[in-house]
């Protein structure tokens, strides 16, 4: 049992770095979001998804999804603001 | 973008996702490791996603669970298209017919014309080109590839002096020049013959001019054998010794007994490379470096093989299509390691010094007799110091200057 919490606890040491979502904005028309996210409301001028470390809102315009998948999401259209609402 | 690469050839679809807040669904779906791209927000309770056309049923799935209304809008992709095909079977089969009875008749001989001879030659000419498959209505596979044709044209009709053959489209066109015989009309030169080596005379053939050697002389490169002048008293005046000087252009052979020195080496040890008749045939498609198997998968494997390849183009009509058909020819063969005697050798060595030295001298030269001087054996070879005495035509021009 002491082996098993243990490498619980190393693998959750050792995973928690990678975990941290990566967003790459490409110009202002582009935007990568990496690793674990969840996808809370989406529009045309407002995408809002929920990460690692907070919420996260992307305020533009003419947005789409161009892909969703797991640990990856990809935005198209003109992106004026990324907003960072609470970690 | 890895993940939707292969969408056109898998084939993808659209859907319509109806329920509220199809976020949440989006979400599942993500968790459930179906990709979704392309998504479109039509209101606030309708999202439009393409997703793989194998993901469709798994969506569907999650929207009766979850209680959304999951609409195929839209199929696309090669799948799609030949599902489409397939559903109309008449165009399809009609659609393959037509691709088939286009592919045949553009592989047909539609005309064969020969251009540049006589009637004579022509038929000539016309039956050797049926014989290698070339005639109204005979299909392009069948056919050699046209330098074969062209040598085996020139090979059997002596007549001809030149053949092209050439296939525009379903057409062939063979162009030919007949042999004309020419008149010997070249002239000799003022000339004396001399020795073109050294020699003993044994036979004289002089077609013309004064001999000045005799059977059994020895002579040296560049003796004067055959005289190309002749002087001749004056007989009404017999006092003074006034002699005219003809100049006669020496013509004729002179065969004399010569002889070479030669060093030659053979091997004890041979190796031998021999096919067996045995033989398997495939056939590939190649376009440009890609080679694809068509016919001729499970063969036997030979231990050692000698391959040949034959490459076809394809066409349709005069257009050539951007692969070409390639015949592989696998031959079984078999190496043999033979050791031979030194007197084996020994022969192989005198015959191989004789061919060389024939190759080397006029057609007429034949060999007399020959000596070995001097033979070793060393590292598995027979090296040999052959005397070879030779009956040739000695005889050479030389311009008479003064």
């Amino acid at each position: 049992m002491n082996e098993k919490k243990s490498s619980k606890r190393e693998r959750s040491f050792i995973y928690k770095p990678f975990i941290v979502p990566t967003i790459t904005i490409a110009q202002n028309n582009k935007i990568t979001i990496e690793q674990a996210y969840q996808l809370l409301s989406y529009s045309t001028d407002e995408v809002t998804f929920e990460s690692e470390s907070g919420t996260v809102q992307v305020i533009g315009e003419a947005l789409t999804i161009t892909l969703l998948y797991e640990e990856q999401m990809v935005m198209e259209g003109v992106i004026r603001e990324v907003r960072f609402l609470s970690s | 973008m890895k993940r939707i690469q292969g969408k056109q050839i898998v084939g993808h679809v659209s859907l319509r996702i109806d329920g509220k807040h199809p976020e949440f669904f989006l979400q599942r779906c993500v968790q459930a490791k179906i990709p979704m791209w392309n998504i479109k927000k039509i209101s606030n309770t309708t999202y439009i996603i393409h997703v793989y056309r194998g993901h469709r049923s798994r969506v569907q799935r999650l929207g009766e669970q979850l209680d959304y209304d999951v609409t195929v809008l839209k199929e696309m992709g090669l799948i799609a298209l030949i599902k489409k095909l397939f559903q109309r079977r008449e165009l399809f089969v009609a659609t393959i017919l037509a691709i088939l009875f286009l592919f045949v008749l553009s592989n047909i001989v539609w005309d064969v014309k020969i251009q540049g001879v006589s009637t004579e030659l022509e038929e000539k000419i016309n039956e050797q080109l049926v014989s290698n498959n070339i005639y109204r209505g005979s299909f392009l596979f069948q056919i050699d590839t046209v330098n074969e044709i062209e040598n085996n044209i020139l090979n059997d009709i002596p007549e001809l002096l030149y053949i092209s053959l050439e296939r525009r489209g379903t057409v062939y066109v063979a162009e030919a020049i007949e042999k004309t015989i020419v008149e010997k009309d070249s002239p000799l030169q003022n000339q004396h013959l001399i020795a073109a080596k050294n020699g003993v005379i044994q036979k004289m053939f002089i077609k013309k001019g004064i001999p000045v050697v005799q059977l059994n002389d020895v002579v040296r490169a560049g003796d004067i054998l055959v005289s190309g002048t002749y002087e001749k008293n004056d007989e009404n005046d017999e006092d003074t010794e006034k002699k005219e000087r003809t100049i006669i252009s020496a013509d004729g052979e002179v065969y004399a007994t010569t002889w070479y020195e030669i060093e030659v080496s053979s091997s004890l040890l041979l190796h031998e490379e021999k096919v067996s008749g045995e033989k398997q045939e495939k056939l590939h498609v190649k376009i440009d470096k890609l080679t694809v198997p068509l016919w001729g998968f499970h063969h036997k494997q030979y231990d050692e093989s000698v391959k040949l390849y034959s490459e076809q183009p394809v066409y349709v009509f005069k257009w050539k299509l951007p692969f070409t058909l390639l015949y592989e020819t696998v031959y079984n063969k078999d190496t043999l390691t033979h050791i031979r005697t030194i007197e084996e050798a020994r022969e192989m060595a005198i015959e191989q010094a004789k061919k060389q030295l024939l190759h080397k001298l006029d057609q007429n030269a034949k060999i007399e007799k020959y000596y070995v001087l001097h033979e070793t054996v060393e590292s598995g070879k027979v090296k040999l110091y052959l005397y070879v005495t030779v009956l040739e035509n000695i005889a050479k021009g030389k311009a008479i200057t003064d």
